[in-house]
């Protein structure tokens, strides 16, 4: 409990026992000035430091060339899914850190009514994700690892082979979307207990549902959670505008990205995509994408 | 103080030649008992006056040893220790004293009943020898038990709008037996009444149930009654009837006074709303409001949610 | 570890003598200073140790915060002077009769003495979980304890709860209000002056404060105008007792009437909401129609429409009709009822 010290804050229960209450709000801080701190580290890193990637051999051309124009990346039905996902997020975290840190006004409504879109959709999320989509593409594999030990060798100025083309997500967006869950998760499920602390439509009011320490506990995890998303959303943001990577921003909104910038990084066999001659595709099954 | 009066009446002594020494058990004065049970007039006077008894009889002693005849044939008054027949022919109080002090013995506290209490014998002989002393266990007859009365009556006026009441008028009529002290009674029957009004009107302690804690940890939260919370003038009465069960014929008054105020003020504001609206004390703008809301059933709290 | 309620905690005690050195002390203290005036809020926060200030700023020698002087439109008032010189002060009492009587209405003589205008103004919250130092809202934690389907609640609000359910429960400001007093205030940007309505905020906006000031902000004086001078007025407190407490429930209106029609009005209540509620609606409902007993109750109806009660202070719905009403249109005579 004493590693929790510096960065919450505590105060004596009725009953006189100390309890936490909350993250001390300076985190806020470090979070922003973390976020800001590695955007302009990468960008200084990519911009006089980073080699041009090199991956190992094309596929072969007959694959190649079933390739189409358009290569269907995000269904609408995921695509609508992550707007709504992010615009909740985004009023989630202003409701949240604005009154602290500038201007106050009424922020708790519109914090749960928004907590309730983000849980609501995230749920969608995980069964939509995991019997519609293709479920294990979100999860690093057998490869992902190798090629990050190679990857690694590489940078060192060690010889290695280099790293293969990725799937549907390269390694760091699959160790990303891990941290985004423990981190938003934490958020949504102490979110969904404290609506019993406000008086909404869902639950009746039930302050006393936990112990003060589990409160106070669950508020610091919410709170811990909350400045951590403000350094994760930061630099989700920034790879979303990078130049590079603005073909899948686009595809995110779209729901197609080119054939150019899907054979710069991907491997049609990692991941297979719907083709115009599926039926004279390699005869592995078509997951829906 | 008062209680003591009634050795001072048994020897005829005027009230105010009597010097009443207390509170210091290091200078040997004896233990009183507690105030306890309600009974403290009633026990108080009855032992002042056994006490006062003892020491009449060792001054008529004394007098029939100096100056001849029975002890019975004395009386005292006045100071002195009189022959009834011959008033001239007595000795006063301080020469009698005296002689108890030559006499030794049952006289001057170094002897005293088995009767007595330990404490009382340990305090007579730590102050024997010092001039007559009177020292008694009350063995006095006593047949029931002794209990004090009172019958008040209140007038109050309620703001049916607001739910606040103004006493108007408060009578308490009290049977405490033979008054002792009339201004003190008074003051016991109004102060005990202001006690009971504060009960009824305005005190109250409060705990939060979940955490079990006082929340009403201020004066200002408990709420003490105010003198402007009381009526601008009351009056008092008393029966005067002497107890059987008391020589005096006492008896206390104390905690009567507290109760019967507030239980007046209550049937007051009952008789004023028409409405079961006292279920509980204090009786505060609330209860008369929710009475009146809910037109005389019990209050329904009312509440947004489960 | 014993929680020690006893001794107040040591502090830097800062008294200067100017509105411009105070108010650059609280500025350079931010967080950590607090505002001494009359003494009576802050002394019961000191002396149980839930309150611990690094730096205490007493106002008391500061002679230009004192005393009511006459302005150009009306009068000010010094955020120093005492409740009991307010009650006395003869301009008051003959033109602004309405601050007067809320003013002798506050608690006792001896807290009148000492207590100012600016400080009643100002108060803190007395709920008496947040005033045992519980750790609510109010204190920077998450909970209200008094917002539990058993907790104890008679005196907190009925309008405008939102999370806190604490009520503001000075007596001068629902006056202030109805007299259309300005508040001004000494800030690190100068001075500024807001309506006596826009000084007091609720939970919704900052949770932890009952009024607008912020570190570095001093409260200077109070303006009255001169528009509602000699107006009809009427305040009445209701309260246990008749003297010391808080009031469970006030009203104060100033009336211009001609002709048997109210002209202008301006009503305000406290102690149902974390701030003085000026009743707009009411104002509106009641302007034109004459100051009867039964425009009162149309008003008093209107008034509480909205109202949440809690577990214990439903009874606050039919007094704050009822005192609206007698606001309009007086006290009736008393009717023996039997």
């Amino acid at each position: 409990m004493g590693i929790l010290k510096p960065i919450t804050e505590w105060a004596t229960s009725p009953w006189g026992q100390s309890v936490p209450i909350h993250v001390a709000w300076f985190l806020i801080w470090v979070a922003a000035i973390a976020g800001l701190l590695f955007v302009i580290a990468h960008a200084i890193y990519v911009r006089y430091f980073a080699k041009p990637s090199r991956f190992g051999p094309d596929s072969a051309p007959v694959i190649l060339a079933q390739i189409p124009e358009h290569v269907h990346r995000h269904s609408l039905t995921a695509r609508i899914f992550h707007w709504i996902m992010a615009a909740s997020m985004f009023t989630l975290l202003f409701t949240a850190f604005l009154p602290r840190v500038a201007v106050q006004f009424d922020w708790v409504t519109y914090h749960w009514i928004a907590g309730a879109v983000l849980t609501i959709s995230i749920v969608f999320h995980m069964i939509h994700a995991s019997f519609f989509l293709d479920f294990w593409s979100i999860w690093p594999d057998k490869i992902d690892l190798r090629d990050a030990w190679r990857r690694t060798q590489r940078f060192m100025g060690k010889p290695a082979p280099p790293p293969e083309r990725f799937a549907k997500y390269p390694l760091e967006n699959k160790l990303y979307h891990g941290i985004i869950i423990v981190a938003g998760l934490s958020a949504i499920v102490t979110g969904v207990f404290m609506m019993s602390r406000v008086r909404s439509t869902f639950f009746p009011r039930n302050p006393y549902l936990f112990s003060d320490m589990t409160w106070g506990m669950m508020y610091v995890l919410h709170g811990l959670a909350g400045v951590g998303l403000i350094g994760l959303i930061t630099m989700h943001v920034y790879f979303g505008i990078r130049p590079e990577k603005r073909p899948i921003t686009k595809s995110m909104i779209f729901g197609w990205m080119s054939r150019d910038h899907f054979l710069e990084e991907h491997d049609p066999s990692r991941w297979v995509i719907k083709t115009a001659a599926s039926s004279q595709a390699p005869t592995e099954a078509l997951p829906e994408d | 103080m008062d209680t003591a009066r009634v050795a001072a009446e048994v020897l005829g002594m005027p009230w105010d030649k009597c010097e009443i020494v207390w509170g210091n058990t290091a200078h040997s004065m004896p233990w009183s008992s507690q105030q306890d049970g309600s009974q403290t007039t009633h026990a108080h006077t009855r032992a002042n006056y056994a006490a006062g008894l003892d020491a009449k009889r060792k001054l008529q002693e004394i007098a029939a040893r100096e100056l001849g005849g029975a002890p019975e044939a004395y009386d005292v008054g006045n100071g002195r220790v009189y022959h009834r027949g011959n008033p001239a022919q007595g000795i006063t109080f301080a020469k009698a004293a005296e002689r108890a002090v030559a006499l030794g013995g049952k006289y001057d506290g170094h002897e005293v009943s088995p009767q007595v209490n330990s404490m009382t014998k340990a305090s007579s002989q730590a102050l024997a020898g010092q001039g007559l002393m009177g020292v008694a266990k009350d063995e006095l007859p006593y047949k029931g038990s002794t209990w004090s009365f009172a019958a008040a009556f209140a007038e109050v006026e309620v703001d049916l709008e607001t739910g606040q009441y103004t006493i108007l008028d408060y009578l308490p009529v009290a049977d405490v037996g033979t008054v002792l002290h009339p201004r003190s009674l008074g003051a016991q029957l109004h102060g005990g009444g202001i006690q009971g009004f504060g009960h009824a009107r305005t005190q109250n302690i409060v705990y939060d149930p979940h955490y079990g804690k006082l929340v009403s940890r201020r004066l200002y939260q408990n709420k003490p009654p105010t003198i402007l919370d009381m009526p601008l003038e009351m009056q008092w009465d008393a029966l005067n009837t002497p107890d059987p069960q008391n020589p005096v014929g006492s008896k206390g008054i104390g905690e009567t006074a507290a109760l019967v105020g507030s239980a007046a003020v209550l049937c007051a504001i009952e008789n004023a709303i028409g409405n079961r609206c006292v279920v509980r004390t204090p009786v505060t703008p609330e209860r008369i409001l929710e009475a009146l809301e809910t037109e005389g059933k019990r209050p329904i709290l009312l509440t947004t949610y489960a | 570890m014993a929680v020690i309620r006893d001794v107040m905690p040591a502090f830097e005690l800062l008294q200067p003598n100017s509105i411009t050195e105070a108010q650059k002390l609280l500025e350079h203290h931010g967080q950590e200073a607090w505002v001494l005036a009359g003494g009576l809020d802050s002394f019961d926060w000191l002396k149980d140790r839930i309150k611990k200030p690094q730096a205490v700023v007493d106002l008391s020698g500061i002679e230009e915060l004192k005393g009511v002087r006459a302005t150009g439109d009306g009068i000010e008032i010094g955020a120093m002077t005492t409740l009991t010189e307010v009650v006395n002060n003869p301009i008051i009492r003959q033109k602004y009769g309405l601050l007067a009587q809320a003013a002798e209405l506050v608690a006792s003589p001896q807290i009148r003495n000492q207590g100012t205008l600016g400080g009643n103004v100002s108060q803190d919250a007395r709920c008496w979980y947040y005033r045992a130092g519980w750790p609510c809202y109010r204190a920077g934690g998450n909970i209200c304890y008094a917002d539990t389907p058993e907790s104890r609640n008679r005196e907190h609000a009925i309008l405008h709860a939102d999370r806190c359910v604490a009520v503001n429960q000075s007596d001068s400001a629902p006056a202030l209000i109805a007299l259309d007093a300005k508040f001004v205030m000494r800030t690190p940007k100068g001075e500024r002056v807001v309506d006596a309505e826009d000084y007091f905020i609720g939970p919704n906006i900052d949770i932890t404060r009952l009024h607008i000031l912020r570190p570095g902000d001093l409260l200077t004086a109070i303006r009255l105008p001169s528009a509602w001078a000699d107006a009809k007025f009427y305040f009445e407190k209701i309260r246990d007792r008749n003297s010391w407490d808080f009031p469970l429930l006030n009203v104060a209106s100033a009336m211009m009437v001609s002709g048997n029609r109210i002209e202008r009005i301006r009503v305000a209540v406290n102690a149902v909401a974390a701030r003085p509620l000026r009743l707009k609606a009411v104002e509106d409902a009641v302007r034109g129609k004459s100051p009867s007993a039964t425009t009162g109750e149309m008003a008093g109806a209107l008034a509480v429409h909205g109202a949440v009660p809690l577990q214990f202070n439903a009874y606050k719905i039919p007094l704050m009709r009822n005192l609206v009403k007698r606001a309009i249109g007086g006290v009736e005579e008393a009717r023996w009822a039997s």
